[in-house]
């Protein structure tokens, strides 16, 4: 039932992606993202697109897995399209009743999905790529850099990496308070959207329940355990980077300067685009 | 209800990294109102057996047929009426409990049935009794009872629905010894007044031969026997092996027959061992 989310769902390869420093992968997604709306023509958007494909080859994960996190997004693409494609002003190409369809339109319709596409593919690379304990390392780096953040920075991705922990522990617990209302003759599937709410609170009431008692039981065992965060705390692992991480700058260079570059080549592009 | 496992196969997260067989060519018949043990270590597949037995997960390969009938090519409607011949309780089932009062919980799976008001009331007393529960406790919140209590009101939801078949995964988990025997006292009392066929997961040796007509013993989702409780615990080197071993008191037994071959071999019990030493020492004495 929650196997389709990919989001905080680490895939075990032992790639040269997989073994980069989580602070060198957290920036680089950032700037993956930043120049995904940099690229102004189709060219850059090809560039990121093989760029991408180049880097989940190289992760060794499977496409499948890479895809299935967008899934969850295609109701938003279809929407964004839909929308950009009747409401943007421009030259007319076609007339269904009242609705215009502009070649500006399509131009921005298909932008706007391929920009949305490589976005979720992007990251859902990071995170399959990077084990939950490692992303919150590097937040919390990268949130003591943030100037009035350093006193929170530990609590933060504490927090952090509770929550993502925990996932998978509620996702389970979910699976099995569904399982155990079926088989008392429980019918989520049926009647509508009323009927469908209130079969929701068989699995919700004892969901919260445990939820509340599994914090509490944590809490109870670092106290118990004098935990204090932050302050004079050293790790056991320390982050560090090595000559990896230096050669994905360097190729995140040259593709910042070839995204750059395709904006400003006269290079030539077919119709609804040029 | 004679319920035929044939050939049940189920791999978890199949085609991932993560993929794990659970269960391997598993074949089995249990006969109407057979108590069964089901027994084996952590991960042997006990939990994902039981799950396929009213339908709920579904397997890689092989089936599950109740009275003859393919459980899982049915049509969705005659799947779900199938599933309310088997009874399944899970593990830590008061974990489940979600209704404002005890009475209203019970009642959650024989209204799904869409009983009518007065068999659902009827219903739903006769559970909480049958669990050896107060009647007191039907007004209350299930949040405010003891663990042993929640799980009873848990048990008394999957009784009330009233299956042909009831499954119970390790009822006694987490209970103090007093608690383990009533639950265990009343499932067998279910077993003998509603001719219930019941199938009890379980890890304890000790639980499981006081009850059970045969034993199922799973190692590493493989069937490893299949039959009474003496034959199984006649082979108590294979069971030592898989990380079990047979009731405490056979050992002793089993030394004791070294001087006294006339002490039988097929005392699992504490109270037949005493019976049966009393009969061979004794001679009428107190010993």
């Amino acid at each position: 039932m929650f196997k389709d989310i990919t989001i905080g769902q680490y895939y075990p390869t032992g790639s040269v992606i997989h073994r980069l420093d989580p602070r060198t992968k957290l920036l680089l997604t950032f700037g993956f993202i930043v120049l995904l709306f940099v690229a102004r023509n189709l060219w850059g958007y090809l560039v990121a697109a093989v760029f991408i494909t180049v880097v989940v080859l190289v992760s060794k994960i499977p496409f499948s897995y890479v895809l299935r996190g967008l899934k969850g997004i295609i109701f938003i693409i279809c929407l964004t399209m839909i929308l950009n494609v009747f409401m943007t002003p421009g030259e007319a190409v076609a007339k269904i009743g009242f609705l215009t369809i502009t070649k500006e339109g399509i131009a921005v319709s298909v932008y706007m999905a391929v920009r949305l596409i490589l976005l979720v593919a992007g990251t859902s690379v990071m995170t399959l790529a990077t084990t939950p304990m490692d992303l919150t390392d590097g937040m919390e780096y990268g949130l003591r850099l943030i100037p009035g953040f350093k006193r929170f920075a530990h609590e933060l991705s504490m927090m952090m990496s509770i929550a993502l922990r925990f996932i998978p522990t509620l996702m389970e617990e979910t699976d099995k308070i569904i399982k155990a209302q079926k088989a008392r003759g429980a019918d989520f599937e049926s009647g509508n959207l009323v009927a469908r709410a209130k079969a929701l609170v068989p699995i919700m009431v004892p969901l919260f329940v445990s939820a509340f008692r599994r914090a509490d039981e944590l809490a109870t065992a670092m106290e118990a355990r004098c935990y204090r965060g932050g302050e004079n705390r050293t790790r056991m692992k320390v982050l560090k980077m090595t000559s990896l991480d230096a050669w994905a700058f360097v190729v995140f260079a040259l593709f910042t300067v070839v995204i750059i570059a395709m904006n400003h080549l006269p290079l030539p592009l077919p119709f609804p685009f040029n | 209800m004679a319920l035929e496992i044939k050939q049940l196969s189920h791999i978890y997260s199949k085609g991932s990294p993560f993929e794990s067989v659970a269960l391997k060519d598993i074949d089995a018949v249990i006969e109407t109102g057979e108590f069964i043990g089901l027994i084996g270590h952590t991960g042997s597949g006990k939990s994902t057996l039981i799950q396929h037995l009213n339908g709920i997960l579904k397997p890689t390969s092989g089936t599950v047929c109740i009275d003859g009938k393919d459980v899982f090519a049915q049509k969705k409607k005659d799947m779900i009426a199938l599933r309310h011949a088997v009874g399944l309780v899970f593990q830590y089932p008061e974990h489940q409990l979600f209704e404002e009062t005890v009475y209203k919980d019970v009642a959650f799976g024989p209204k799904n049935l869409k009983l009518d008001e007065k068999t659902i009331d009827r219903r739903v007393r006769d559970a909480v009794t049958l669990v050896g529960l107060p009647e007191t406790v039907l007004d209350k919140s299930p949040f405010s009872l003891s663990g042993g209590q929640m799980r009873r009101v848990a048990i008394a939801g999957v009784v009330a629905m009233e299956p042909q078949i009831l499954i119970l995964d390790e009822p006694t988990a987490g209970l103090d010894p007093h608690g383990r025997d009533e639950i265990l006292r009343e499932i067998k009392k279910l077993h003998a007044e509603k001719k219930m066929t019941v199938i009890l997961v379980s890890h304890s040796m000790e639980d499981i031969s006081r009850i059970a007509d045969r034993i199922l013993v799973l190692h590493q989702g493989e069937k490893v026997f299949f039959d009474t409780p003496a034959a199984v615990f006649r082979e108590v080197e294979t069971l030592e092996k898989i990380g079990l071993a047979a009731p405490e008191i056979s050992y002793l037994i089993k030394r004791l027959r070294v001087k006294y071959p006339e002490i039988p071999d097929d005392i699992f019990t504490v109270e037949d061992a005493a019976a049966a030493i009393d009969h061979v020492l004794g001679g009428g004495r107190r010993v």
